[in-house]
């Protein structure tokens, strides 16, 4: 059975609303590193160019990119599943 | 065998930076080697879409039909006030992991700033 990706519970949670490129990236990838394979992390991000980059640059390391979605604010909900 | 330049370019259209590296990238690419430039800073403005033809260098866009891959810092466009659409078509807004890339892909690296 797959999950859909709005069932995926986050293993962990990662706020850097308020932090901007290229921080956004390295907190990302420094947390993914603590993690298991596998594992989920969602994301929290309220900067434009980051909510364009961090998916990119963590589908380019390998981690999987479950959804990207956008709220009021705004604010960009991330869920990467770590490869 | 086939090298690769990569340029970093964080100078306005009107440098002379922007020439010189231009000029070179030119160069690679006409030997039938590989070009990456990424524009930081002021050098975004190089590739801005409403950019005025009477301009120092204006050639990014013949580059990058010769096959000069462009990217360039989406952060310090946002600063400027520029968004993703305000660029010419084909060049990739990225960040910092994109440079870095670029940096370790290259068999020679340039920095004008």
């Amino acid at each position: 059975m797959t999950d859909s990706v709005a069932d995926v519970a986050a293993d962990q949670q990662l706020d850097i609303r308020g932090v901007t490129c290229p921080i956004t990236f390295v907190k990302s990838k420094l947390k993914l590193e603590t993690m298991a394979s596998g594992q989920v992390l969602r994301i929290l991000i309220d900067y434009r160019p980051s909510a364009v980059n961090v998916p990119r640059s963590l589908a380019n390391e390998g981690h999987a990119i479950l959804s990207l979605t956008e709220e009021p604010g705004p604010v960009w909900t991330l869920v990467v599943r770590k490869g | 065998m086939a090298k690769k330049l990569g340029i970093l370019l964080n100078t306005s259209p009107e440098h002379q930076n922007t020439y010189t590296a231009c000029k070179l990238l030119e160069a690679f690419l006409d030997g039938g080697h590989e070009a990456e430039l990424f524009l930081m800073n002021d050098g975004i403005y190089n590739v801005l879409q409403n950019n005025s033809p009477y301009r120092l260098f204006g050639g990014v866009e013949d580059l990058m039909e010769k096959g000069l891959k462009v990217s360039l810092c989406l952060t310090t466009g946002d600063i400027r006030g520029f968004g993703e659409s305000a660029f010419i078509r084909g060049v990739e807004c990225r960040s910092q992991d994109h440079l870095a890339d670029i940096v370790a892909s290259s068999d020679y690296f340039l920095h004008f700033g």
